[in-house]
């Protein structure tokens, strides 16, 4: 499939800054298609799933494939360099830790009151994987404008396969159906997003392969992410305080350096890189003098790290505010049945 | 002493073990006799309690569940460098008529039938509680090449094991051969119900290496303490080699516990001899044991294993934990201790060295 036969959503023709820069040929075309509506009795659909959901109760897997396929109608339309106006409050890796999930809107406000970005990794390792990564699709299709979810590395066949996502289906489900349908809405994620020209928001890190923001919107993301190539460097790749390129202990990606961090923010008018990817124990942490940000908004990531959660707030100046939080205490919850996490005895 | 703490930390054993055999399974490390000793713990296991519906169903889901690759790697590097460490000791000593290794809560470790099959001057000592050295006394007589490894001589003649919990209780618990002795000794009455002469055909004068992996940790301070004090007082030229979750100064060892207290393990160690400068302490101080060297497993993996090795083990899978792996390693650490006229210096570097 090529996106650019698709029509373009609202959400990015109501904010003609974040567009002014977008010179390549597909972009304006695109921004002459007239926008989507969700008819209303989609909307009353939406409402009662994402109610549902809030209560951590997974959909039937009927209701799951209605979802994704509206999904794939709002998310097929998107760029790969998704653009996204301020304010907007920016977030890192979820994992599956449904109640953290929910403790994130309480302390970011509500959506849709507060614009969100998320920078993937909905599921694996949490054991709330699917009413994780339901949630957030059925509220990016409720409201698309207000909502932003890019494709992190966990949101492939493969490495769900390994960290757990494909077992909870399994579990919930009964068979690998809603896996399958899952697996194969991420596909059509964007992979990366562009906050008022000024902020570069990807999953992973930058690529040898690409130097320009516009070679990224040249990739044809709909597919599983390739073990190699500039759309897996994206979702897979760190900054590293080597300078230059690495090789990256994930087997997978790069580590970049300060320089490579630089160079790109200066050849393509950035203030700052924000990604996500990687544990770090106070919630975010800067690297390269400021020219990225690692935000993380999994606390307690798999029940052990004992790590701090953070998201990013950007307001209409393009100040940034961070605010960082705990796991959540989940009453009632039934902590008993929940495995002990592994550790060396 | 508690029965059922008791049980939970035996329990752990079943925790290393599927460890390493999911480690073997991905090639990450070698282990001949690692099928032997899971099929024995599977079919016997469940005979070590009259209750044994929840015993079969853990077992069946530990053996069951590959472990993620984070908990391979760690794996990996624990096995690999306590075996380092013992190579190395057994090595310089291979020419005395005799060396020991003493193994303190040994659970199904299979290092023995390692070790004991290279080094023919190796006498090996194997202390744990009553009913998992029953099981690893079966598991070796049920075994030709496991009996023959530890010298058991009359293979004709072996005592009917067990079949139920009945017969489990009547088993004797006891295994001495030329070379290998197994024995039930609760080790918080070291100094106290036991002294040096109930280690049966243990020899305080020659050298001997001490091996704790994830024992001590389970213990009250005071009682892990008088352990080590134990073999330090009456073994003459010895050294202890601990592997030990250490609580570390962020919020890491604090989630273990209140993780590990959900399955009823408590760590009294674990936030009090909290990092690598306490267990420092603890040793040089509180013990008085001067020769002294420690590492967290961080150090050890990027300082012990060369280059070709790291790539390899690198290569078995693809992983996501980088940062899981570098923090769970922050908060394991080895301790290898010495006295006596042992003269024991490993090549491998550690990051606090005390003589």
């Amino acid at each position: 499939m090529d996106i650019d036969t698709d029509i373009q959503m609202e959400d990015a023709i109501d904010d003609p800054q974040s567009t002014t820069n977008q010179t390549s040929f597909f972009n304006n075309a695109l921004n002459s298609q007239p926008p989507v509506d969700i008819l209303s009795s989609d909307v009353n659909q939406l409402d009662a799933w994402i109610e549902t959901l809030g209560q951590c109760k997974p959909l039937g897997e009927d209701s799951v494939k209605q979802l994704c396929k509206m999904a794939i109608d709002v998310l097929k339309s998107e760029d790969n360099v998704q653009p996204v106006s301020v304010p907007v409050t920016i977030c890192g890796d979820v994992h599956g830790q449904f109640h953290d999930l929910m403790e994130l809107f309480k302390i970011g406000g509500p959506c849709p009151d507060t614009n969100y970005l998320f920078m993937g990794d909905y599921v694996d390792r949490g054991y709330y994987s699917v009413e994780t990564v339901s949630y957030l699709v059925a509220m990016k299709v409720r409201y698309p404008k207000r909502i932003t979810i890019l494709r992190g590395n966990h949101e492939s066949r493969q490495i769900t396969q390994v960290y757990g996502f494909y077992d909870e289906c399994l579990r919930k489900y009964g068979s690998a159906n809603v896996w399958k349908l899952f697996t194969d809405l991420f596909d059509y994620f964007p992979i990366t997003a562009l906050v008022d020209n000024k902020i570069f928001c990807l999953h992973g890190g930058l690529s040898p392969m690409i130097e320009t923001i516009d070679q990224v919107r040249e990739l044809n993301r709909i597919q599983e992410v390739p073990h190699e190539g500039p759309m897996c460097d994206l979702l897979w790749s760190d900054p590293d305080d080597r300078s230059g390129w690495g090789i990256s202990p994930r087997g997978a990606g790069f580590t970049f350096g300060q320089d490579i961090s630089e160079q790109f923010n200066h050849f393509n008018d950035l203030q700052l890189i924000a990604r996500a990817h990687q544990l770090v124990m106070e919630g975010y942490s800067w690297s390269h003098q400021e020219q990225v940000v690692t935000i993380f908004s999994a606390p307690n990531y798999c029940y052990r790290c004992g790590n701090q959660a953070a998201i990013m707030e950007v307001n209409e100046n393009l100040d940034r505010e961070f605010l960082t939080y705990d796991p959540s205490v989940r009453p009632g919850e039934p902590t008993v049945t929940r495995k002990t996490p592994d550790y060396f005895l | 002493m508690n029965a059922r703490k008791d049980k939970v930390i035996r329990s752990t054993d079943v925790d290393a073990l599927s460890s390493r055999y999911f480690a073997v399974k991905k090639d990450y490390i070698d282990d001949p006799y690692m099928d032997i000793m899971v099929d024995g713990l599977k079919e016997l296991l469940p005979f070590t309690s009259n209750i044994n519906f929840s015993i079969s169903r853990n077992l069946k889901s530990a053996f069951e569940t590959p472990k993620l690759p984070a908990i391979n790697r760690g794996t990996y590097i624990r096995t690999k460098s306590i075996d380092l460490v013992v190579e190395q000791f057994l090595r310089k000593f291979k020419e005395e008529p005799e060396v020991q290794v003493v193994s303190i809560g040994a659970g199904s470790d299979t290092r023995p039938f390692k070790f004991l099959s290279l080094y023919s001057n190796l006498k090996y000592f194997e202390y744990d509680f009553v009913e998992s050295v029953k099981i690893k006394k079966a598991i070796i007589l049920r075994n030709k090449e496991l009996s023959s490894i530890v010298k058991f001589q009359n293979l004709n003649d072996v005592e009917k094991d067990f079949s139920n919990y009945q017969e489990f209780l009547r088993y004797d618990e006891n295994l001495f051969t030329p070379n290998y002795n197994l024995c039930p000794i609760d080790l918080r009455l070291l100094g106290d119900k036991y002294n040096i002469n109930s280690l049966q055909n243990l020899n305080p004068n020659i050298p001997t290496l001490i091996l704790g992996e994830c024992v001590l940790c389970y213990m009250e301070p005071a009682d892990a303490n008088q352990v080590i004090k134990f073999f330090h007082d009456n073994l003459n030229k010895s050294s202890i080699l601990l592997y030990e979750p250490i609580g570390g100064d962020d919020n890491f060892g604090n989630v273990m516990v209140k993780n590990l207290s959900s399955r009823g393990i408590s760590l009294p160690n674990l936030m009090h001899y909290n990092t690598l400068e306490k267990q420092f302490e603890r040793f040089t101080k509180e013990l008085k044991i001067e020769n002294l060297q420690i590492a967290d497993m961080n150090f050890v993996l990027n300082n012990w294993i060369d280059g070709d090795e790291l790539n390899r083990i690198n290569h078995l899978e693809f992983l996501d934990e980088v940062e899981e792996i570098v923090l769970m390693n922050k908060h394991y650490c080895l301790i290898l201790a010495q006295w006596g006229d042992l003269n024991f210096k490993p090549i491998q570097k550690f990051q606090l060295v005390h003589e």
